[in-house]
């Protein structure tokens, strides 16, 4: 058997040019792969704002107990805490918006 | 972001035949797993675009990543798992998969019976028409073996093909 006739053997086969469900396969591993990696990206920031807003308890315990803020002004420190925590899930969203 | 997964959805399209066709060979016939190990090494080559510097072909690159991950899972298979599956492989030949012609079974069962290196070797080079210089920097062997490699599992594949026609 000589080269060309094993080479055309080999060379066929039933494989399509194109195709598209193997590539949603792909692109939608590429997708999970892409999420894990931002989630990863993130947990160092929120691990900082948890230890930051850990070690900040007591002070702001202590200022909130002096302060009479009023329910108006109790409700704005806690939106600024939720607030501070969303921030960089905001930024993420806004960040992926804006690249699309 | 997104512009960036829309060309590589196109790069997908444009290597999907190749990278499977030779895995589909590397992995002796395993259409499922060669298909898995396909899109795990399109995943991982998008994770790692940074390090494609261009010295070899996209195609080449992908395909050296694949000869990899064929590699690991070959490792990673038991021993009874592999005989179970050339076994179900075999059956399946057997039954000659509908509409497939006799001589494209009789290529993927003599591909069958090269060691995994001749047979990847023979892919590249003889079904993928990479040059033994591209094939040695896919499959991560010096020229020679590889040079060696195609020689010997074109001898083999003839001795088989010609036996099986014979």
């Amino acid at each position: 058997m000589d080269d060309a006739t094993l080479k055309a053997l080999l060379a066929d086969n039933d494989l399509p040019e194109r195709d598209p469900a193997f590539r949603l396969a792909v692109m939608q591993g590429v997708a999970r792969r892409r999420f894990i990696g931002e989630l990863l990206d993130l947990a160092p920031f929120v691990a900082g704002a948890a230890a930051l807003l850990w070690l900040l308890a007591p002070q702001i315990e202590v200022y909130l107990r002096r302060v009479d803020f009023g329910l108006l002004g109790s409700l704005t420190v806690a939106l600024v805490i939720v607030a501070s925590l969303l921030a960089p899930t905001g930024l993420l969203t806004f960040r992926r918006m804006t690249e699309t | 972001m997104r512009g960036s997964e829309a060309a590589f959805a196109r790069l997908v399209d444009r290597h999907q035949r190749a990278l499977r066709a030779f895995l589909r060979r590397a992995c002796a016939g395993d259409h499922a797993l060669a298909d898995d190990l396909a899109q795990e090494t399109f995943i991982a080559a998008w994770g790692r675009l940074h390090a494609w510097r261009g010295e070899a072909s996209f195609r080449s690159w992908l395909c050296a990543i694949g000869w990899r991950k064929c590699a690991d899972a070959r490792r990673g298979a038991g021993r009874s798992q592999r005989r179970d599956a050339d076994w179900l492989q075999s059956q399946d030949l057997e039954r000659g998969e509908g509409a497939s012609p006799d001589a494209r079974l009789a290529v993927e069962r003599a591909l069958a019976a090269l060691p995994p290196e001749q047979r990847a070797a023979v892919a590249l080079c003889l079904a993928a028409d990479f040059s033994h210089a591209e094939a040695a920097v896919v499959l991560g062997s010096p020229l020679g073996t590889v040079k060696s490699h195609v020689t010997r599992g074109k001898a083999r594949l003839a001795e088989l093909l010609g036996a099986a026609h014979g």
